[in-house]
């Protein structure tokens, strides 16, 4: 369990770096393609597919890391519940996570293997890199659920927990 | 149970049970889709369908370039810009931070990342200069609002792509009301100075105003860039947010050097965590309007409103209406995506001006930015200012009724929006 735990504590610093990583990286390429149009006056044609793309991965790959943290943001309407009926309504909010995860996971799957031998539009790259965006996360929230069900959840974010880590960045 | 019903009630009683809205949204959907036996790939496939896309990338753009405003400390800049601007008005503080407010809706596109600018500057001096705590947090999160309405705008964005409406035309539209709402709130400051006896800043001098107006200069220029851009077709809008982010990159490292580069990654990654929570939802939201879609929503609402349906005012009144409802439970974003066909259905049966729509719409989510229990700014104003929701409602109160008296403005009068895109683009004016 400490090494399902210390895995996912590291998987999760992967994923929110990628996702980083992937931000940076299509904002470098966006900027490389008008750079290319407006001032050397020969537009480039791949950025788009690629650049659309790693910004794809890096939505489902912050998705994972919301997962860990618990800082998907939720509706607060019910009023304060007695402590056993809350820890059961976190589990099952956990549980519908993982099902959330595992849907994805199975239908994304599909997808990708069905795109194989499938190509881009635009540039005839292979489709599969660009397909496995929704289910290669999605083990990492499946993971990310599990793990919640099997500690408890911490109580639940109510869009509260996020500025008190990122401070006034957000 | 018909399958539209099961889907909404699906829907609802996931999120009362704090499923998350990205969550809910594609578990409701499944649930319609095992029901009445469709293929569970559309899933997979709309989802991706959904994001697949390079206007979305303007989310992106305009978050980053609202928080390296912030980390670069230029929102620092245009405080003082603001404080040798308005602080001689009596509750100089008070009007400082909707004018901020004001120049940042400018700049970033983004409410979330004004509110939480402004209001670690703004929060901690009104408090210090014997402002009510409650009336600070409410004047804070409300201000913020204009972020959305006055351009850019991620929400314009996301609407001008989803309904094939022009996006810079929607731009312009925001910007008479954007600055109506503001006014209207500096004059309900100005009232609220009169009357808690709280007095005005010191006068600025001619030289400090220039001082304070070269320090913010360079960053003025983002909204020019990004409008001008814009309007004259020169780059998309979303090239125009990440313009607004490598111009600001190369102000606070290159000209200011007011950030460390060694935050880069934690700035990076907090950013992505910010905007994959409602790209998410938009993802799950394709899902569930290809549903409502393919049981015929759009159709059978705009049949079920009647006679609402055949004047533009009363259709707008009707939109703007389950729009507040919508706006507080919900992120602007996915519910654009998800009510975007039912929006369509009922412009085409009115004959309203879809820019005139689009602005109306962009505006009522912008009040779901402050209304409980999901509120965004309201929230993360709350947080900043260390104060209950609930306490600051009563303070909010008068700010709901200011908004919501310019929206019926804007929707009764239909040229505060039109006039400047009739000037400028008439072509996209319809």
């Amino acid at each position: 369990m400490e090494g399902f735990v210390r895995f996912n504590s590291a998987l999760e610093k992967f994923c929110g770096l990628a996702a980083a990583f992937c931000l940076l990286l299509f904002t470098i390429i966006v900027a490389t393609d008008v750079f290319y149009r407006q001032v050397l006056a020969s537009p480039l044609l791949w950025p788009s597919e690629i650049s659309v793309s790693l910004f794809v991965w890096s939505v489902l790959l912050g998705a994972a890391v919301c997962t860990r943290r618990n800082s998907h943001l939720v509706v607060e309407m019910l009023p304060e519940l007695p402590a056993r009926a809350d820890r059961l309504l976190r589990m099952l909010v956990d549980l519908l996570s993982l099902v959330f995860a595992l849907l994805i996971l199975w239908t994304g799957s599909k997808q990708a293997w069905a795109g194989v031998n499938r190509y881009t539009p635009m540039m005839g790259y292979p489709l599969w890199p660009f397909l496995i965006a929704l289910p290669i996360p999605a083990v990492a929230m499946a993971l990310f659920s599990i793990e919640r069900l099997v500690r408890g959840s911490p109580p639940v974010a109510t869009g509260e927990a996020a500025p008190a880590e990122g401070g006034p960045l957000l | 149970m018909s399958p539209i019903s099961l889907l909404f009630l699906g829907f609802f009683a996931l999120v009362v049970l704090r499923v998350p809205i990205a969550h809910a949204l594609v578990l409701s959907s499944a649930l319609v889709i095992w029901k009445v036996d469709l293929s569970f790939d559309l899933i997979a496939q709309q989802m991706f369908h959904g994001l697949n896309s390079f206007t979305l990338l303007a989310v992106p753009f305009f978050l980053l370039a609202g928080q390296l405003l912030n980390v670069g400390l230029i929102t620092d800049r245009l405080v003082r810009l603001a404080y040798a601007m308005v602080g001689w008005i009596r509750g100089g503080l008070a009007h400082i931070n909707v004018v901020v407010s004001m120049i940042f809706a400018g700049m970033s596109g983004s409410s979330t990342a004004d509110t939480a600018g402004v209001g670690a500057v703004m929060i901690p001096a009104m408090v210090k200069r014997g402002f009510d705590r409650r009336f600070t947090v409410a004047v804070t999160a409300a201000s913020s609002t204009m972020g959305v309405i006055i351009p850019p705008s991620i929400l314009m964005v996301i609407y001008g792509a989803a309904g094939g409406v022009s996006i810079g035309a929607l731009f312009l539209a925001g910007a008479i009301p954007g600055m109506l709402i503001g006014l209207a709130q500096m004059a309900y400051c100005y009232y609220y100075a009169v009357q808690h006896d709280i007095p005005a800043e010191q006068r600025a001098s001619m030289s400090e105003l220039w001082a304070a107006f070269k320090a913010g200069f360079l960053p003025l220029m983002v909204p020019v860039i990004i409008i001008g851009g814009v309007l004259t077709g020169e780059f998309t809008a979303t090239e125009a947010g990440m313009i607004a982010c490598v111009y600001t990159v190369l102000l606070i490292f290159g000209v200011f050097r007011s950030a460390n580069w060694r935050s880069m990654p934690r700035v990076l990654t907090e950013a992505v965590v910010i905007y994959s929570q409602p790209l998410l939802a938009v993802a799950g939201a394709m899902v569930f309007g290809w549903l409502l879609a393919y049981f015929d929503a759009p159709a059978q609402v705009a049949e079920l409103s009647g006679p609402v349906a055949k004047d533009p005012t009363l259709a707008l009144l009707f939109i703007c209406a389950v729009f507040i409802v919508l706006g507080t439970f919900m992120d602007g974003i996915p519910a654009i995506i998800i009510f975007m066909p039912i929006v369509e259905e009922l412009v085409r049966t009115s004959g309203a001006s879809d820019i005139h729509t689009g602005l109306v719409v962009v505006m009522t989510l912008a009040l779901g930015l402050v209304t409980p229990p999901y509120g965004l700014c309201l929230l993360l104003a709350c947080v900043i200012g260390k104060i209950r929701v609930s306490e600051v409602l009563s303070q909010m109160a008068v700010f709901y009724a200011l908004f919501l008296a310019v929206v019926l403005l804007v929707i009764f009068v239909p040229e505060i929006a039109l006039f400047l895109p009739r000037m400028v683009m008439p072509q996209f004016v319809n």
